[in-house]
């Protein structure tokens, strides 16, 4: 029995009706990923059967089902690359909050996940081991930084993947590969074995088909975390309940137009928002028109803030503890700097200069104060706004996947496709990508849907009910059966 | 435009520790000035009398339990040792090894 593209429930019931077993599971889910990641660039390592200890599998809500995990965030006994020669042989002696809540729920991760160095890109062209393509058409990007898990969704290995957001990295490349992907609220997942890029920004999001299964592994990991001070006292909850195919009664969206009308939207996208929106409409939402003009600020401010406080947190890689050391050194300055220069890829150093120089004195009062002064002015521009409408609708990105190094020329315009998505990570807020169309050339298209803090469950009822009463999310793309 | 000069790049890469290739070198300042010049945007909202966010952050706090000791797992990751500690090289410039 192929499992290619089974979305999580449809794996639950035929294990338990033992149509299928946990070993052959696992065999398909290996047999088609050795068939068609070679072409794809999915995944750095997939972990062999006989070191998942299939026997020892817990029972729980995720008994048995495969995922891939990015290889940012920490597995114990494997290796945490970073997609960086810095860390390359780097083995985690620990697992991230995220990934012992999913073990103790019984579900297998099966592989390291692809990604831009350190979370750093939007293409997954900037990885140090391979570049990650788009299922859909393999001569473009899958989008980044969470490129990996992304697509190892999208082309049916595994029904759900984590991935992470600092400005966009799972929403954007969900979008180009016509998936669901969720940025939670800032403080819902423990980021405890997350490897830090900015870590006022950071935060572990998950990747999946449907928005049901989205809903079920964000329920596992979503929790306070002792081992994360960041981390929000709320309770568990149970993000499946109460989904189903009706919006929410007077449901009110707010059609971002700042955003919808922006420069250089490509008329496909747009034409798919706007029947997305007649469809939410015709379903009974109240659809209102809304105004946030300080996003206009959001890729500056993020530039700096992330920036900032990435130079800061990825100082620690100094070739002393762990990862790479550079040989043939003539003192520890020299140490320092030589395995910086070896161990890291260029994007990564931009982005440490970037920040030192934000945070330098003299230039961190015109850039990084500034910056935080836009953060508050969108946030409080959101929070106005939201409570007006109950939750924004925006485009997660202003054009199909792009041909693989259609931007080397212009890396600013690549840092720039994290536009939309980057605002809603300067707020702290949710957002939900889901699959809302097609172009005529057969290149998904996204829709984000923004909550309020804590509006996660809210995101999850409309996007399910959204997902009864279109197909975009059963489309497949071809010839990874 | 906000211009890098080669000495200021330099000096960010030495407040950095990192050293840069030659490639590096040459491509790095039109790649920084091109991103700071875009990030300047921020700076229409100099003037405006706007509280920082960061001023309202708290700590937090949780009981001092101890964990296994991990000392030993951690330094076998080291990629020099000696018994429980880190090696490094000379720290003194000019100094032979």
């Amino acid at each position: 029995m192929s499992t290619a593209f089974m979305t999580i429930v449809e794996l639950q019931q035929k294990l338990a009706n033992r149509e299928l077993s946990l070993k052959e599971l696992v065999t398909d889910t290996h047999a088609r990923i050795m068939r068609h990641d070679p072409q794809l660039g999915a995944l750095l390592e997939l972990f062999d059967a006989k070191s998942l200890n299939l026997d020892t599998i817990k029972p729980g809500r995720l008994h048995g089902i495969p995922g891939a995990i990015k290889d940012n965030i920490c597995q114990k006994e494997r290796i945490t690359s970073c997609a960086s020669r810095m860390l390359a042989n780097f083995v985690s002696p620990y697992d991230a909050t995220a990934i012992e809540r999913l073990k103790t729920e019984g579900a297998v991760p099966i592989g390291r996940a692809n990604l831009d160095e350190f979370a750093m890109g939007s293409s997954n062209e900037n990885s140090a081991f391979k570049k990650c393509f788009n299922p859909w058409d393999v001569s473009r990007v899958a989008g980044g930084s969470s490129g990996g898990p992304i697509a190892a969704v999208a082309a049916g290995f595994v029904p759900w993947a984590l991935g992470s957001e600092t400005g966009g990295s799972v929403r954007l490349p969900a979008a180009y590969c016509g998936i669901v992907g969720l940025k939670p609220t800032y403080g819902r997942v423990s980021r405890y074995g997350l490897v830090a890029y900015a870590s006022s920004l950071d935060q572990i999001g998950v990747a999946t088909r449907t928005v049901y299964d989205n809903a079920l592994v964000f329920s596992v990991i979503a929790r306070p975390d002792t081992r994360d001070s960041s981390t929000l006292a709320t309770p568990p909850f149970e993000y499946t309940q109460d989904l189903t195919n009706k919006l929410p009664a007077g449901l009110r969206i707010g059609v971002v137009e700042d955003m919808v009308s922006a420069d250089g939207m490509d008329t496909e996208v747009v034409n798919a928002l706007d029947a997305s929106i007649k469809k939410l409409e015709s379903m009974g939402a109240i659809i209102k028109r809304v105004r946030i003009p300080k996003l206009a600020y959001s890729a500056a401010a993020y530039f700096i803030i992330s920036r900032a406080e990435a130079a800061s947190n990825l100082a620690r890689f100094d070739g002393v503890r762990y990862g790479y050391r550079a040989p043939n050194v003539a003192n520890l300055a020299d140490m320092y700097r030589t395995t910086r220069k070896e161990g890291f890829g260029t994007e990564v150093k931009k982005r440490i200069l970037v920040g030192n120089y934000v945070l330098s004195a003299g230039k961190s009062g015109e850039f990084y104060d500034n910056a935080k002064k836009a953060q508050s002015l969108i946030r409080a521009d959101i929070t106005t706004t939201l409570q007006e409408v109950d939750v924004l609708l925006m485009p997660t990105h202003p054009a199909p996947a792009f041909k693989v190094g259609a931007f080397a020329a212009n890396p600013l315009q690549a840092d720039l496709l994290d536009y939309f998505t980057c605002g809603v990570n300067l707020a702290g807020i949710p957002a939900l990508s889901i699959p809302c169309g097609f172009t005529q050339s057969n290149l998904p298209i996204g829709l984000q849907l923004v909550g309020p803090h804590l509006g996660e469950h809210l995101l999850f009822k409309i996007g399910h009910a959204y997902q009864q009463h279109t197909d975009w999310h059963l489309r497949t793309p071809e010839g990874y059966r | 435009m906000t211009l890098i000069s080669r000495a200021e790049l330099l000096a960010l890469a030495r407040v950095s520790n990192i050293d840069l290739t030659a490639e590096e070198l040459e491509s790095m300042p039109v790649r920084l000035a091109e991103v700071l010049q875009y990030a300047a945007l921020v700076k229409e909202l100099a003037d405006l009398p706007i509280p920082l966010d960061y001023h309202k952050n708290s700590n937090v706090m949780r009981p001092d339990t101890p964990i296994p000791d991990t000392a030993q797992e951690i330094l076998a990751r080291a990629p020099e040792r000696e018994a429980d500690y880190f090696v490094v090289p000379r720290i003194l410039e000019g100094v032979a090894r």
